[in-house]
């Protein structure tokens, strides 16, 4: 997966069952492949990008869209369910 | 143990495995509370060439709640890091190690101390307390580190405010009989009125003799510490009562990517905690154990019941046949292991003592601080009439062993049940790790040495000079 970038995996990539987990890098420009619908929005994904760090995202709960993210010592749970119905069509056509 | 590998998930995770913790008015300085917590079970001193460190990435915390909630009032956060003075030798010293900035010492490892209180208006105050502070290096023997006293001295670090603390390996100070008491309950003193008896009374054998542990101490004046903000003199005080309690928390992620990189984040999650001693170890079921070192101590109303009607005093008659009469047809709730271990002891009950914190059922060590240190201790406590030690929070020497074998035996069922009467054998139960002495309470054991002085635990034994526990008997 080292050859896939971020927005490719969320495209076309793959998942564990009932969690995904995506390490990426904020503040190379690829906030916006992960963001919410407006409305939803959490001031962690809001404005200019937040320092280039690794983070962790992972769907906590994809029957209600409930989506973690984990970067620094913090944790931001927010719904959408659009980012939860795209992961999970991608695992379906993930050829594993 | 008191806390080593109590629990299935944390016994795999040694570097966070919470292992005893301590508090108590420091005998030397009455004016100050000295607070240990102690990671990293069954440290073999010749394990090298990697030897013993604390987690880098793990947090450590020494909590205080001081308002009877079950909730830490005030926290101690310990963070660690590395530094390897040179990446190109498999060596954990190339020469000698004289000085703790020896050069020699090829893997050093520093912490910074946080402290986190509440503030105004609720808000939560934090202070670095101290940051770069080194850490001493192991024990290895004569050679490496052979004046290893001048070593562990020198990593005693004052900070602002009167605190003192020290981080690094110790002697494990606690003593026990492993090897007979996970050998189906038995105690060599009585090992010839088992269930399964073998011959003739012998001595406990202290299964952690030759085994040293990671300590964290930090001495504290007592104004810091209580909810009044004082150096409370009344032992009736509500404000003289402490429940302390530590923890070790890991980052909620951890994931190794395609370039050999880890990445951890997201909030500390905790994975081992530690009050009383001996409480996850042997009053919580296997099946709650992991669930337990997760939990605040205020959730610990969750596990009451396993206190109210413990396991092991339904073994001990069954494991002594015909010993413990009275303790087998004892059915009521255990009202004195409820006080003791989860609200403290009300008042009226000890004569002029109590270490209550309120409704709240936690388990924490609770310690009154406007109790002085004995003048002459005694290692059975409260239980031998010295209310400086355990169950009033719990010096290094306290034999927690034997005096909570004996409070689950009965021995405390009168103080909360005048028509209760005692069985004989719970006066007398023990592991017998002290040898005769432990009988009468008046000393430690005689193959645990401790200081007279902060850390209290002792200098580690080193990997050169420790004999396998079992050479003697090939």
């Amino acid at each position: 997966m080292s050859d896939l970038s971020r927005r490719n995996f969320l495209a076309h990539g793959a998942t564990a069952a009932g969690a995904v987990v995506v390490v990426g890098q904020l503040g190379n420009g690829s906030a916006s492949a992960a963001s919410p619908k407006a409305g939803a929005e959490p001031a962690f994904f809001g404005g200019e990008p937040v320092a280039s760090e690794p983070f962790v995202v992972y769907i906590r709960d994809a029957a209600r869209g409930e989506v973690a993210v984990l970067r620094g010592e913090e944790e931001i749970v927010y719904t959408d369910r659009a980012l939860v119905g795209r992961l999970q069509r991608a695992m379906r056509r993930a050829a594993w | 143990m008191s806390s080593h590998r109590e629990a299935p998930e944390i016994s795999k995770d040694p570097v966070a495995d919470s292992t005893d913790v301590y508090a108590f008015v420091s005998p030397d300085r009455p004016d100050t509370v000295t607070l240990i917590s102690n990671y990293i079970p069954l440290e073999d001193p010749a394990g090298g060439p990697n030897f013993f460190e604390f987690g880098d990435d793990v947090l450590y915390r020494i909590l205080v709640d001081n308002d009877g909630d079950g909730k830490a009032d005030i926290t101690y956060e310990f963070r660690f890091y590395t530094v390897v003075e040179n990446p190109a030798t498999f060596l954990y010293n190339t020469g000698q190690i004289l000085t703790i900035d020896s050069p020699s010492w090829n893997r050093k490892q520093f912490y910074s101390v946080t402290r986190i209180s509440k503030g105004k208006r609720g808000r939560m105050k934090t202070v670095v307390l101290g940051s770069d502070l080194p850490c001493p290096p192991c024990n290895i023997g004569p050679r490496s580190t052979p004046n290893y006293a001048n070593l562990g001295n020198s990593a005693i670090n004052e900070l602002p405010g009167d605190i003192k603390v020290f981080a690094g390996q110790r002697l494990d100070g606690f003593y026990v009989d492993l090897g007979s008491i996970f050998d189906l309950g038995a105690l060599r003193p009585f090992q010839n009125l088992h269930l399964l008896n073998m011959p003739g009374a012998a001595e406990g054998v202290d299964a952690l003799r030759s085994f040293n542990v990671h300590s964290i101490a930090i001495q504290i004046p007592i104004d810091q510490l209580t909810g009044g903000g004082t150096k409370e003199t009344d032992p009736m005080s509500s404000n003289a009562v402490i429940g302390v309690y530590a923890s070790a928390s890991r980052r909620k992620a951890q994931v190794r990517d395609d370039h050999e990189h880890m990445h951890q984040s997201g909030p500390y999650m905790q994975v081992s905690r530690l009050g009383n001693p001996l409480f996850n170890e042997v009053v919580v079921p296997m099946g709650d154990k992991d669930r337990w070192n997760k939990l605040s101590p205020d959730q610990d109303h969750k596990f009451a019941r396993y206190v109210a009607q413990p396991e092991l005093a339904k073994l001990l008659p069954v494991l002594y046949p015909g010993v413990f009469p009275n303790l087998a047809a004892y059915t009521a709730d255990r009202a004195d292991l409820l006080a003791i271990l989860l609200t403290g002891i009300p008042a009226g009950i000890v004569a002029g003592f109590q270490n209550f914190s309120g409704a709240t059922q936690a388990d924490l060590l609770r310690l009154n601080v406007a109790i002085p240190p004995a003048a002459s201790q005694n290692i059975l406590g409260i239980l031998g009439g010295d209310l400086a030690g355990y169950p009033n929070g719990r010096r290094v020497q306290d034999d927690v062993t034997t005096i909570e074998l004996r409070a689950i035996a009965g021995a405390t069922i009168k103080l909360v049940d005048p028509g209760y009467t005692p069985d004989g054998a719970a006066a007398l139960i023990s592991d017998g790790t002290g040898g005769p002495a432990v009988l009468d309470g008046t000393k430690p054991p005689t193959n645990v040495s401790y200081l007279d002085t902060f850390p209290y635990l002792d200098h580690p034994k080193s990997g050169y000079d420790t004999v396998p526990l079992n050479v003697g008997a090939l």
